[in-house]
């Protein structure tokens, strides 16, 4: 029997990227005319998917994490369930002559797609991307409900937020770059016809607008990713691969001697774990730390405790350590400048996504466009990207030049929530300052990474990149839900010109008591979900660079002015016209009331229902990357 | 006593700061379901307060003779008194690193947050039950006559933001915390949000609301300030140990620490210069505002100050107290020329706030923290009598048309005059107690440092003054003489039972509450003992040679404290007999600088809220303007267009060349051709 198929969590991942996509095909041939169908069954597609990721989050939590634990510490943290142990884990039984036999319950699976350019179909979990797809399933699937009243061309506009949604979560769950980038790319033309054709009256400026500015941040992802490719890796990965090449080589030219062919050997990859090893070694050697490069035991038990005399074990097991050591220092990549660059590009490349002032010139026009379903997940799931991106390749795959940059990263994002707030008070259009307040809000996921202190205070940063992750997610929700207040509002004024409106709370008080607990959560009351995240990116950037720290807690005033200001002009006040406004309707409370219930619960229980598995993963993403500084 | 209680009795102060919040929880979910209009909201929410009291009534009898039984069992002290839970993990995959591994969640009983929760407890049981009379309109349609339109009533709503508020305050009394008060402090800020703009209709109310918010939060700034300097400094929120580690912090710290904590305070308490909130939260029903400046949110700074004091240097307490002193004075004078009956008692609020945190500043500790006690059941029973007063004339809250009122509403009038004794300082009622307390400590400390800050020491007999003379100015205006406006008189009535109720039960306290045997010493008041178990044992050995002095100055202290009263009695009788009470003060700039309030909040506009606001429109304006002319480059979006302008630009000025002329191409092919030949023999020769 082929031991390959008994990998069974290979079968869920796929299962969970490509199901909203299967589903699109099976919206393609049902006949455009069962409009009542066709959204039934995109509901019932996105439940699915959702109903699939929570299975998985099941599966981590049980096999992964819980089954690895030691019970007596409260953390779930243990070295052996970090994504990058069971990657190498998977790794070395793919390069065995035969490989296999392949864990299912590790959730990682790695098999070789384009073999000539050493692209592999890599999927993993952790509690990193494992939230991300969650609340990208979740976020999908209401937007699919509030898609209701959409009925100019029903069927195309499902398929695309199918197509949307397996992209996203394709690319969260990717451990490739190159399969990454192909999900990136993917996500990118759904989401120009979205705007393009179901958008308001200057869609097709910002649908333009949307794609330009994405592909440029593409183009400079890809020129990082070839130019990562060409890293010759060969010391990073299981010499089991070196040792078949090295064959390999041998049979093709039978005149070279087999030592002689070893030492010309190159190995590529763009895998993304073995590439942070490589740009944690190159941290190293920059740094003139090179003395605590090692090579890692074979068969330890633990491989990742931080060894006691500051060893740091990346070469692969059976490596010759001095002659690893010349060829990493010889190579371009222990170069500043090749450092600098790579950094530079994929930083760019997300920070177009996250948006990072001044990149964000697209996200405005884009959300004033697109209806309302599609900016709930532009805000709620797109922007979550690049802030991964960040999280995943930027930081892991260039430490060096992430710790000699990271003040300017803070400094960007601190002017970025300033900026953001300021920018938001000064519109009149509701959507318009959502979107601002969401450039200011994102500016707390750039701080709380940034916040990089030295090895000493790296609990801080653990806290920093916890609380970036949380703000991701609460982001997410409130975003999410605010962008379907404005649609809610919308459908019925039909303008969304906050001096217009007002007088909102005495014909629909259901719709007001839910947006308020929204606003709230926005701005970070305590109780709600925004506080946690800007709370510990606060704390953590304090511990970096208190000028930062306070920049960030100063712009707490500028975002309860901004948003009381929309409140008092949206909701409060006398207005005739808004008189005979009705209620939210059935289907609309449905769809506000989870996300209310999330902002509330996140708020409440931030360590229960999310942290607990979550920073487990953020703790193992630390411990790599901290005591190289 | 059930199981859960014996071993930890705490767990009743515990159960009273849930109530509210079960409370609030229930309205919040019954307001989706179905809008009420009965007056279930308001009993149900009354009733879950006054369990709350009653706990925390039995929890202080209770927690009072443990600390006599377990006396110098500090440990078993702290293990009945306090617990706490870990709210957020923090993970860490070093374990030695500073900062602690979770932020908890926790609470501790002292003699302090015994006597504030209970008065918190019993002063809002009869502040909600005041309201079940005072908001009796709410159950039905209501007719605002301020914004001229008819709404719904909010009755059930108006409750469910009490409940929180009772709850965010309570949670700020008993945390362990840093961290907890901090949530608390915001919360508190967000339920006065919602009750000073109640009537969500006016927009002075709501803009009213804003300003109280976004004040607030500059405070909150500060607290935010103060505890990352705490987690980065100490890596604890907890009080206890951020005590104990004070002393070890470096100087910058400890000092930054310090101010934060009292930027916060002073936002919460209305202290110069974060206090223009507070006149402008009149916005909002009655029962809120005794609610707000009396017993808890205005408390809450005071008390803050006081539970933090060991983490104050002495600059910081001199910050303090000049800043105590500073609101004191300015408010004292701004309330001798309002007519706005609320308002009167507002900004009496602010200067009694001011100064209590004189006093802590100079190191009164228990007499500060009994001064809040009292002040908070008299200041209670005034704003409920303005509410009575309110509720009797139909929403009329300006004083120059009230006038001879006692006899319409005789109940209401004598309560309210115990309560103006009471806060100028009439021997044997509450507030002389905590009054005599401060001012012997201010003579004793100007005694023992040779009057080296005179100020601090003149001060605050003028505001005693100031404060006896715009009481009485107040009471006579409403209640005494002649009616000013007789249609408004004919009108008035008498408050139901259940205000005029709470009405008696705070003169009761205002009178009663820090008598001791015997009664007419001051030193003897039962209330500050009590307190005095609370105050930090540093205090003693500190201000030891103040006390002396004081002691030794005690009759003149008393002498002219009861000077000062008496004499702004005497001016209010003598005005009240000529009938100028509400005459302007003679120099008429005078006159204008006190309508203006000192210009504050026009200060504040020209300096901060305009500048911010043009700031916010320039760079909106800046970011992205509506029109999409090509070639804007005064907009970041307009420099992005623009490129992308030149690049189409580029593109057509290169598309011209593409003429499609097989004639253009073949010359164009030639000539290159010719070129390139003459360009290679050049070079090959």
């Amino acid at each position: 029997m082929d031991p390959n198929a008994r990998e069974v969590d290979m079968i869920w991942l796929t299962a969970q990227v490509f199901l909203p996509l299967a589903v699109a095909v099976l919206l393609l041939i049902v006949p455009g005319r069962f409009r009542e169908l066709l959204r039934w069954l995109a509901l019932f597609g996105c439940a699915a998917t959702l109903a699939l990721s929570l299975c998985l989050w099941v599966d981590y939590y049980h096999r992964v994490l819980e089954y690895r634990s030691d019970r007596s510490v409260s953390s779930m943290y243990h070295p052996d369930s970090r994504l990058d142990a069971r990657v190498e884990h998977q790794q070395s039984l793919t390069a065995k002559p035969v490989p296999g036999p392949f864990l299912s319950i590790d959730l990682v699976t790695i098999r070789p797609w384009i073999s000539q350019f050493d692209v592999n179909y890599a999927l993993g979990v952790d509690g990193l991307n494992l939230l991300m797809v969650i609340l990208t399933s979740l976020v999908t699937m209401l937007a699919v409900a509030a898609s209701w009243k959409i009925d100019d061309r029903v069927k195309g506009y499902l398929v695309l937020i199918l197509t949307l949604e397996s992209g996203v979560i394709g690319a969260f769950l990717s451990l490739d770059l190159f399969l990454f980038y192909v999900f990136y790319e993917v996500m990118l033309l759904p989401m120009y016809f979205l705007i393009g054709m179901w958008g308001g009256g200057r869609r097709k400026y910002a649908a333009l607008k949307f794609v330009i500015y994405t592909l440029a941040g593409s183009v400079c992802l890809l020129a990082a990713m070839i130019a990562l490719y060409t890293v010759n890796v060969r010391d990073f990965v299981d010499q089991n691969v070196v040792l078949r090449q090295d064959e390999e080589m041998a049979r093709r030219d039978p005149s070279l001697l087999i030592l002689e062919a070893k030492g010309r050997i190159e190995v590529h990859s763009f895998d993304i774990v073995t590439l942070s090893k490589v740009g944690r070694a190159a941290m190293l050697v920059l740094t003139n730390q090179e003395h605590r490069l090692a090579v890692r035991g074979v068969g330890k038990d633990e491989p990742h405790q931080p060894a006691a005399n500051g060893s740091v074990e990346l070469f692969a097991p059976g490596v010759d350590r001095e002659a690893a050591l010349a060829r990493l220092k010889a190579s371009p990549v222990c170069n500043r400048t090749f450092q600098y660059v790579i950094f530079a590009l994929l930083f760019v490349g997300f920070a177009v996504k996250v948006p990072i002032v001044p990149l964000h010139s697209w996200l405005p026009d884009a959300h004033v466009e697109a209806p309302t379903p599609v900016s709930m997940i532009l805000a709620g799931v797109l922007l979550k990207l690049g802030g991964y991106g960040l999280i995943r390749i930027a930081f892991p795959l260039c430490p060096w030049a992430a710790a000699e940059l990271a003040w300017w990263i803070g400094l960007i994002g601190a002017v970025g929530i300033v900026y953001g707030a300021l920018v938001a008070m000064g519109q009149t259009d509701f959507k318009k300052l959502l979107a601002y307040s969401s450039v200011s809000h994102m500016g707390y996921v750039v701080l709380g990474l940034a916040s990089w202190s030295s090895a000493d205070n790296s609990q801080y940063w653990e806290m920093g990149v916890n609380g970036a992750v949380y703000q991701m997610l609460a982001h997410g929700i409130t975003a999410t839900a605010l962008f379907f207040v404005v649609g809610v509002v919308y459908d019925r004024a039909h303008h969304r010109e906050l001096n217009q409106l007002g007088g909102l709370t005495e014909p629909m008080p259901v719709y007001t008591g839910l947006s308020a607990i929204l606003f709230f959560a926005s701005m970070g009351l305590p109780g709600l979900c925004g506080f946690v995240g800007e709370f510990k990116v606060m704390m953590a950037a304090w511990a970096f660079s208190p000028p930062l720290a306070v920049t960030a807690i100063l712009a707490t005033i500028l975002t309860a002015s901004y948003l009381l200001w929309a409140w008092q002009r949206a909701f409060l006040g006398v207005n005739e016209k808004t008189k005979g406004y009705p209620d939210v309707s059935a289907r609309e409370f449905v769809i506000l009331l989870p996300l209310v219930l999330f902002a509330i619960a996140l708020g409440l229980f931030p360590s229960v229902l999310i942290l607990s598995w979550v920073e487990p993963s953020v703790a193992g993403w630390v411990e790599n990357l901290a005591p190289l500084k | 006593m059930p199981e859960f209680l014996r071993e930890v009795p705490g767990r009743l102060f515990l159960v009273a700061t849930l109530l509210p919040l079960f409370a609030f929880a229930v309205l919040l979910a019954a307001g989706t379901v179905r809008r009420f209009r009965s007056p279930l909201p308001g009993y149900f929410a009354s009733f879950l307060l006054a369990v709350a009291a009653s706990c925390s009534v039995i929890g202080l009898s209770w927690f009072l003779q443990d600390a006599e039984s377990l006396r110098d069992q500090s440990k078993a002290m702290a293990a009945r008194w306090g617990e706490r839970v870990e709210w957020l993990h923090l993970g860490g995959w070093k374990a030695d690193a500073r900062p602690a591994r979770s932020i908890d969640l926790g609470y501790r009983i002292d003699h302090l947050t015994a006597l504030m929760v209970t008065m918190v407890t019993v002063v809002g049981t009869l502040i909600f039950l005041f309201s079940l009379g005072y908001m009796k309109d709410e159950q039905a349609e209501v007719e605002d006559h301020h914004a001229h339109v008819r709404r719904r009533g909010r009755f059930g709503r108006f409750y469910l933001y009490l409940s929180l508020f009772a709850f965010s305050m309570l949670n700020i009394l008993i945390a362990d915390n840093l961290f907890q008060i901090f949530v608390g402090w915001e919360l508190v800020g967000v339920s006065s949000f919602f009750l000073i703009g109640f009537y969500t209709e006016r927009r002075s109310a709501s803009t009213a609301a804003n300003k109280a918010f976004i004040v607030n939060r500059v405070g909150d700034a500060g607290l935010l300030v103060a505890l990352a300097v705490a987690w980065f400094h100490v890596g604890s929120f907890n009080l206890d140990e951020l005590f104990a580690k004070a002393a070890h912090l470096p100087a910058d710290a400890i000092l930054l620490l310090g101010l934060g904590i009292f930027c916060g305070c002073a936002g919460k308490s209305a202290q110069v210069p974060l206090h223009t909130w507070l006149p402008d939260a009149m916005e909002g029903p009655t029962p809120v505002s005794a609610l707000i400046h009396a017993a808890t949110m205005v408390a809450a700074g005071v008390y803050l100050v006081g539970r933090c004091w060991v983490l104050f240097t002495p600059d910081v307490l001199l910050v303090i107290a000049y800043l105590g002193a500073a609101t004191m004075i300015l408010s004292a004078l701004v309330a001798v020329v309002q007519t706005d009956i609320k308002r009167v008692l507002a900004y009496s609020t602010c200067s009694q706030l001011g100064f209590m945190m004189l006093a802590l500043g100079l190191g009164a500790w228990t007499a500060a923290l009994l001064h809040l006690l009292t002040h908070a059941f008299f200041k209670a029973l005034l704003f409920l009598g303005a509410g009575s007063v309110i509720h009797g004339l139909h929403h009329e809250q300006d004083l120059s048309k009230m006038g001879g009122l006692r006899r319409k509403m005789p109940v209401t009038a004598y309560t309210m005059f115990v309560g103006v004794l009471a806060i100028a300082g009439m021997p044997l009622l509450s507030g002389w107690y905590s009054k005599e307390l401060i001012l012997s400590h201010v003579i004793g400390s100007a005694a023992a440092d040779g009057v080296a800050r005179p100020l601090l020491t003149f001060l605050p007999f003028l505001t005693a003054g100031l404060t006896s003379y715009y009481m009485f100015r107040l009471w006579f205006l409403a209640f005494a003489g002649e009616p000013r406006d007789r249609h408004l008189f004919e009108h008035a009535h008498e408050s139901p039972a259940v205000m005029t109720l709470p009405l008696l039960v705070l003169a009761a306290f205002s009178v009663g509450v820090a008598w001791g045997w015997p009664v007419w010493s001051v030193e003897s008041s039962q209330l500050a003992k009590v307190l005095h178990h609370a105050q930090p044992p540093v205090l003693d050995v500190k201000y030891h040679a103040i006390h002396g002095k004081a002691e030794e100055h005690h009759l003149l202290t008393t002498a002219l404290a009861l000077g000062v009263a008496a004499f702004g009695f005497a001016v209010a009788i003598a005005r009240h007999r000529a009938g100028t009470l509400l005459t302007p003060p003679r120099p008429a700039v005078l006159a204008q600088v006190l309508r203006k309030k000192f210009y504050f909040d026009e200060l504040y506009a020209a300096a901060f809220t305009q500048p911010t606001v043009e700031l916010a429109k320039l760079s909106a304006a800046a970011d992205k303007r509506p029109d999409v002319r090509p070639f804007n480059l005064r907009s970041l979006d307009g420099v992005l267009n623009a490129i992308a302008d030149s690049l189409v630009a580029l593109g057509t000025v290169v598309r011209r060349l593409q003429t499609g002329q097989l004639r253009t191409y073949i010359l164009a092919l030639g000539l290159t051709l010719a070129a390139g030949l003459g360009i290679l023999l050049r070079l090959s020769r």
